[in-house]
């Protein structure tokens, strides 16, 4: 009963009566808790059942509790199945032929215990486990939201968690690195900070790996500090003290007030400022030098490398671009059509003949059913660009119902000019009925030439048939008994010559201003931004299905403007005057353009693949920085923050303090709300130092209730499928309790007795006889009493996690790259999808080399696209800490599996293999069940299998055995 | 009996699956397997996530569309008519509002207020004010419901896109599509039961993120389908095989884990392996045939605007969203916007020029797809959602002064819209102040959206739960009220 008494009541006891408690010393105040806060217990392993055989103390207890429920043990797995069950387990990766068969001809009776210590001293062991850690540790290489900023040295602490498991790296030092990887060294005297080790900077980047990006100052700080709280409390003492931050723990005795005595632990971190532009980052990176043997070298060669290639690929964009312009030919500009609507599209034309020279040009387009053609100064020209929609030379009577005709552009009722109104003089604007051939254009040019000469003829006149519209400068009132307007003065309007149709604008600031090009030449107006406008009532040539349009002007700006337009509200068609080339040039808008043909879709692939490569490559290139995504405590007064006052807040708002705490523990451990003690230095000159110190020693500490125990389950958890503990990062009420309690306590001692060895323990659980049960229902009594399995009267099959899956499938094609540590690798996705995600540019630079084939740890986390092949088998970029792996079965893993190039392109390699290994049927299907699958195959399924096994079938063969459900299914 | 065995005993009472206590308890003279594998059928099927069940209420909506305009709709020029902000217009409004501490960071500007540019009149029964960027909705306007006022915890994109879509702000919650898909199964057994259609242009803010399952189980989350070309990844079989070629394959790997299963038939996770790959192979035919609108009849493909390159996107991601209903398609979220800037809803620049964009783009998709399932009679069955991340400021944007005026983000003003199922017609929830800046009285936070929402596909807020690290977690979080002033 004293058990379930809430550590509420002991405190009430104890604070507000103290006349009533009873003297208690220290430990029988701690007794007083309920599990997990209770310390470890000291159980002996049971004494074997009757007739019981035990490879080990875990065997006593687990038999212990079998027998208590009338259960017994499976029979043991055999050899070459267990090699397999442990082979994923320990290393993520089944056994070759040749491995399988050394350990089956292996007559030692120890000769399992030697393989479990090869596969626990193979590199590979700490690729596998690191991953679960990463999960916990919500590992990404982007700090997601918008923007998703890359974090360019994250991966350095995948590295540095693959690395630790390698090296059997105690665990008490494990979690003291992560904590305060910065606070290590003693200050013996008053000198300056000792430097930090560049391993345990990097170990601190587990503090700021949650997504965090655009800083709002004390909010974000609140946050982040708030969540590295969470995360070090449900990663090393699994307590979702997370759940208190803005009110008490609804099932646990976690009150708010410890919340923020725990976030104050975390009050001295600092960041780095952001560098300068980079809106979305935290904050920016510290220096720590590459520490493994031959690192260095490692990444400065690749460093190299990567900027060889720049010059390379900028060497062959160059010389791309360079072709490319060739045959497009000089910069194009000079006159064309806009359009917009449904029915005309939305896009450029332009010829090339640059115009801006401020002297007078003459531009024919002529629209005909299909098609339309460009000429400037009788040259033609190639359209550069295509209209979309239907319009492909219709002339103005794909616009419905045209409300208005215009110089400048006005596409809406206002009467107000919209865009970039034509600058520079129009002399003329002509409209015929019909296209202009051969000898009218001629005669447009012959015209033009002598009117506007230094020497002007007046007598020659432009082709008259079929004229519709006609604005003259030189009469813009339409009456040749009026003067011609003088230089200088404002045209409120001009009418054509040939309905008398009379554009107008009533202000004076957007009226035309008469000009001559010299003091002889006849009159132009100038445009400046100006506007004439008129409803287009009488303009009969809107009806035509084609025609000319002959301009005769000259531009005084370099911006595009619009010319002549007609239109309404939603349709309009438009001249449009293209000074000379835009700032992107005109490579870009035929390269943007896939229908344009003086360029291949291949070239067009090639020169995006080109454009984009120095970005890449520098992101790649930064990546390889002696720096790492870390913190470390501020330096205090007078450069940075000192020791800021703790305050919870009040529903975990930002801005909304409550009471002043001091760091401590959480008081349903200690049993106290005492203030933690933070050892400074001798000389107090740091006194922002060592507060996470404290804390991590505190965690890593023999004595700690919680930490041994919590990791002990996080192993047994991964070996069994579920945890002693169901909930591994919780073992608060809601776990509902241990279902062994003394054997966690037995292992948990025997990890701290073992020097905190992770190895130690996941040796000891994979030689159990508990872990080399069969996994098959072997007796119905036991599925009746115990159908969850939770005594462990049988081992539980699991379906292997979404990167056993893929590595597995690389390594059976014979592809595996087994390269260890380094940046993240960037595997071809599906469907371009890479390329979708445009956060202004994709970060995912898909790599076609062997390296995109390194195990699937490596692969980028990019936190807004997950790899859709890991994410389907339930790996998901990790957003927070995370436990445990789901096992999901979806169609869309089955799609991955059976159509996806991933399987397709790797069972044409194990294809290969199987064909070289043998000619016959019946050694071919042995040898590729022995690869992927650990076995040979029953007569029965080489039958099935015997029409797959010709030379042209192999892939087929290799596709259906990496779908199998024993592919991914491990007894 | 100590702690341990109790715990045991304990454990094995509360156990769920006592199918196997059945089997076992009847064998007779029937065979073992035939009997486990009844169990395991049904057991399986107990399992799979897709499987329809029942809702908790008696609601008409058996489907929800979900539309998401990504960067943040200015309200005020779209469904709140204030003209005391157009008397305003080019006033500053820092003495006749109080600002407090609470509207901090992107709210605290220079005050100068901008009227909307845009006319808005009356329309339908209900004398509704709808601005005259929505024609085409306007005549639907007595089918809508309002929700005005809505407030989300952030001024930022990415934090209010997820708060919108998954009740949290944070990342890695499940989206609001996978928690009714875990509520109500799925109605289709050849396709996913939650589906996006993004738009054509890129992805939104926080990427797939925003449909993501969260902590539940992967069969919940979105699945993107594409929609032109080849819908769904990895749905086209290799290029090497022909159709029968792979139906004879599949029949061999069948063969095989059948084998396998023999010696392993308590694994149901196995028999719903083989169940998947069956309805892979399904989907391989089905998902195609709902991208492929070509026999949708040209008056259909007016009415969405396919015949208009501007609201041909839109337009064709909501003929999709019918054809997805159609075929018992649970929830499809349709997203409008990509990231931010000019193919978003995040006007900070011109809000005129680019609400007349995002507006056209979308008002005449939206009214045709009401139109569509009111002609099919599916609106009965199909809650529409009209949402945005957040609303904007009746102020302009201080970075814009002196050009085109734009708006900041307001995560008090946002304007939602529902239609369809039990929504009450021309019903209003929420009200903003004269000004859109933030709601009248108590505001509607969007919990209580989402609480609705989830009311009006029947199911209870408090009954929807999933316990993950440690807390009973729920779409709201903490729970939301039910506005049921819009229910019908």
């Amino acid at each position: 009963m004293i058990r379930t008494l809430s550590i509420y009541l002991t405190m009430f006891l104890t604070l507000l009566a103290p006349q009533m408690a009873q003297p208690a010393d220290a430990s029988e105040s701690t007794t007083a808790q309920r599990w997990p806060f209770t310390p470890r217990s000291n159980p002996l392993p049971p004494k074997l059942p009757i007739g019981e055989r035990a490879e080990n103390e875990i065997d006593h207890f687990i038999l212990e509790s079998l027998r208590e429920s009338n259960l017994g043990m499976a029979e043991s797995l055999e050899r070459a199945k267990l090699a397999r069950r442990v082979y994923f387990d320990l290393i993520g990766l089944p056994p070759t032929p040749a491995e399988l068969a050394s350990f089956l001809e292996d007559a030692n009776p120890q000769a399992y215990e030697s393989l479990v210590d090869r596969l626990l001293e193979d590199p590979r062991h700490g690729e596998r486990w690191a991953r679960f850690w990463l999960d916990i540790a919500r590992y990404a290489d982007t700090a997601g939201y918008e923007g998703d900023p890359d974090l360019p040295y994250a991966w350095r602490y995948r590295d540095y968690v693959i690395d630790s498991f390698n090296q059997d790296k105690p665990f008490d030092l494990f979690i003291k690195e992560q904590i305060a990887g910065d606070e290590f060294k003693e200050i013996m005297g008053a000198g300056d900070l000792p430097s930090s080790d560049p391993e345990r900077t990097v170990a601190l980047t587990f503090l700021r790996l949650a997504p965090f990006t655009e800083p709002r100052g004390d909010e974000t700080r609140h946050e982040m500090l708030s969540e590295m709280t969470a995360t070090v409390s449900s990663a090393f003492l699994g307590l979702t003290v997370g759940c208190a931050q803005c009110h008490d723990h609804k099932y646990d005795p976690i009150p708010t007030r410890d919340f923020y005595r725990m976030k104050a632990f975390f009050s001295t971190v600092w960041l780095k400022r952001p560098e300068p532009g980079d809106i979305y980052q935290i904050g920016a990176p510290l220096p720590a030098k590459h520490y493994r043997e031959g690192e260095k070298e490692r990444y400065e060669g690749e460093r190299s490398k990567y900027e060889k290639e720049i010059t390379l690929s900028k060497e062959a964009l160059a010389n791309l671009t360079q072709e490319l312009k060739r045959r497009i030919g000089p910069p194009k500009a000079g006159f064309g059509i806009q359009s917009s609507g449904p029915s005309i599209g939305n896009n450029y034309f332009f010829e090339k003949t640059p115009v801006l020279d401020h002297s007078l040009h003459v531009s024919v387009i002529n629209a005909r059913p299909g098609n339309w053609d460009f000429f400037t100064d009788g040259e033609q020209a190639a359209a550069l660009g295509t209209l979309s929609g239907t319009n492909k030379g219709d002339w103005f009577s794909s616009i419905q119902n045209p409300e208005y005709l215009a110089i400048g552009q006005q596409t809406d009722a206002t009467q107000a000019p919209r865009g970039n109104a034509h600058k520079g003089q129009i002399a003329e604007i002509l409209i015929y009925d019909h296209p202009l051939d051969e000898s009218e254009r001629t005669q447009v040019h012959t015209y033009t030439r002598s009117k506007y000469a230094s020497q002007p003829s007046p007598n020659t006149s432009p082709p008259t048939r079929g004229l519709s519209f006609w604005l003259d400068a030189s009469d813009p009132d339409n009456n040749p008994a009026t003067a011609a307007p003088k230089s200088g003065q404002r045209i409120a309007s001009w009418r054509d010559k040939i309905r008398d149709i009379e554009l107008h604008q009533a202000s004076e600031n957007l009226q035309p201003q008469v000009m001559r090009q010299t003091e002889s030449s006849p009159p132009t107006l100038q445009f400046d931004d100006d506007l004439l406008v008129c409803r287009s009532e009488g303009a009969s040539f809107l009806q035509h299905s084609t025609g000319a349009i002959v301009m005769i002007y000259s531009v005084e700006s370099d911006a595009e403007g619009y010319g002549f337009s007609a239109g309404n509200e939603s349709t309009f068609l438009s001249t449009v005057i293209y000074p000379k080339q835009g700032k992107n040039g005109d490579l870009k808008s035929i390269l943007s353009d896939p229908a344009n043909p003086l360029i291949t879709q291949d070239e067009r692939e090639r020169h995006a693949f080109l454009s984009s490569r120095e970005r890449f490559l520098k992101q790649h290139i930064k990546r390889l920085a002696p720096m790492a995504m870390s913190l470390r405590h501020s330096y205090g007064p007078p450069f940075e923050p000192g020791v800021p006052v703790s305050r919870v807040m009040l529903r975990g708002e930002y801005d909304n303090p409550g009471e002043i705490v001091q760091a401590g523990f959480p008081s349903a451990i200690t049993g106290n709300n005492a203030p933690a003690e933070i050892r400074l230095d001798p000389f107090k000159r740091w006194p922002t130092r060592s507060r996470r110190m404290a804390l991590a020693n505190w965690i890593a500490s023999p004595e700690n209730p919680l930490t041994a125990r919590v990791i002990v389950n996080r192993l047994w958890h991964w070996h069994f499928g579920r945890g002693i503990v169901k909930t591994p990062s919780d073992f608060g009420r809601l776990s509902g309790g241990p279902s062994h309690p003394e054997l966690l306590d037995w292992l948990a001692n025997y990890f701290i007795d073992q020097k905190w060895s992770l190895k130690a323990v996941h040796r000891l659980i994979v030689t159990s006889r508990t872990y080399r049960q069969a996994s098959h229902v072997h007796d119905l009594e036991s599925s009746r009493i115990d159908p969850e399995n939770k005594l462990l009267w049988r081992f539980n099959p699991r379906r292997l996690e979404a990167e056993a899956i893929r590595d597995t499938i690389l390594h059976v094609s014979g592809r595996l790259n087994s390269e260890l540590y380094g940046p993240p690798i960037f595997p071809e996705l599906p469907g371009g999808i890479a390329e979708q995600v445009k956060y202004d540019n994709s970060k995912w630079d898909t790599d076609y080399t062997d390296r995109a084939r390194k195990r699937s740890i490596y692969v980028y986390q990019q936190r807004t696209l997950s790899m859709p092949f890991l994410q389907s088998f339930d790996a998901l970029v990790c957003e927070d800490s995370r436990p445990m792996r789901r096992t999901s079965t979806t169609p869309l893993q089955a799609l991955a599996m059976f159509n996806g190039k991933l399987v397709n392109e790797e069972a044409e390699h194990f294809a290969d293999r199987i064909r070289t290994h043998s000619e016959n049927a019946t050694e071919r299907i042995q040898w590729a069940y022995k690869v992927a699958l650990s076995r040979l195959p029953s007569a029965a399924e080489i039958e099935t299998l015997r029409s797959l096994a010709a030379d042209d079938q192999l892939s087929k063969l290799a596709r259906v055995l990496f779908n199998t459900n024993e592919f991914v299914y491990i007894d | 009996m100590n702690a341990r065995s109790s715990f045991h005993r304990k454990q094995a009472r509360y156990s769920r699956r006592s199918f196997l206590n059945r089997a076992w308890n009847g064998i007779g003279t029937l065979g073992l397997s035939a009997l486990l594998r009844q169990d395991i059928l049904s057991a399986s099927a107990h399992r799979n996530p897709l499987t329809p069940r029942p809702a908790h209420l008696p609601r008409k909506a058996k489907h929800c569309i979900f539309l998401f305009m990504q960067g943040g709709v200015s309200q005020m020029d779209s469904f709140e008519y204030k003209p005391r902000l157009r008397e305003l217009h080019g006033k500053p409004i820092t003495e006749t509002l109080n600002i407090s501490g609470e509207l901090q960071g992107r709210l605290s500007f220079p005050h100068v207020c901008i009227g909307s540019q845009f006319d808005f009149k009356r329309h339908g029964q209900s004398g509704r004010y709808l601005s005259e960027l929505f024609p085409h909705l306007s005549r639907h306007v007595d089918d809508l419901a309002f929700i005005h006022g809505i407030k989300t915890d952030n001024q930022n994109h990415g934090p209010s896109t997820y708060h919108v879509n998954t009740g949290s702000e944070f990342p890695g919650s499940p989206s609001i599509g996978s928690w009714i898909q875990y509520g109500l199964g799925s109605l289709n057994q050849n396709m996913p039961g939650y589906v996006v259609v993004q738009d054509p242009r890129g992805a939104p803010v926080n990427g797939a993120a925003i449909w993501a399952n969260g902590y539940l189980p992967a069969a919940h989350q979105g699945t993107l389908l594409r929609p032109t070309g080849v819908p769904i990844l990895n749905l086209k079989r290799p290029e090497s095989l022909t159709a029968s070629e792979q139906r004879s394959e599949l029949n061999i790997l069948r063969k095989l884990n059948e084998q396998h299963l023999e010696a392993r038939i308590d694994q149901s996770s196995l028999e719903a392996r083989i169940a998947s790959y069956e309805l892979a192979y399904r989907m391989q035919t089905a998902a195609p045939e709902i991208v492929d609108i070509s026999n949708e009849p040209e008056t259909v493909r007016q009415l969405y605007g396919l015949d208009d390159p501007r609201t041909e996107g839109f337009g064709r991601q909501c003929l999709l969203a019918r054809r997805l209903v159609e075929r018992g398609v649970r929830y499809s979220l349709l997203v409008h916007g990509v990231q931010i800037g000019k193919h978003s809803w995040d006007d900070h620049g011109d809000v005129g020029g680019g609400m007349t964009r995002h507006c056209r783009e979308v008002d005449q998709p939206i009214a045709g797809l009401l139109e569509d399932l009111k002609r099919t009679g599916l609106l009965k069955e199909t809650l529409v959602v009209w949402a945005s991340e957040m609303g904007r400021t009746p102020f302009r944007n201080a970075t814009t002064v002196g050009k085109t005026p734009g708006r900041e983000h307001n995560s008090y003003g946002l304007c939602m819209w529902m239609a369809g199922g039990d929504v009450k017609p021309g019903a209003t929830a929420g009200a903003t102040d004269e000004y859109s800046l933030r709601s009248l009285g108590a505001p509607i936070h969007i919990r209580d959206v989402h609480a609705t929402i989830l009311d009006l596909m029947g199911l209870e807020d408090d009954r929807l739960t999933y316990t993950h690290a440690g807390r009973i977690r729920k779409l709201t979080d903490i729970g939301g009220h039910v506005l049921d002033e819009i229910i019908a």
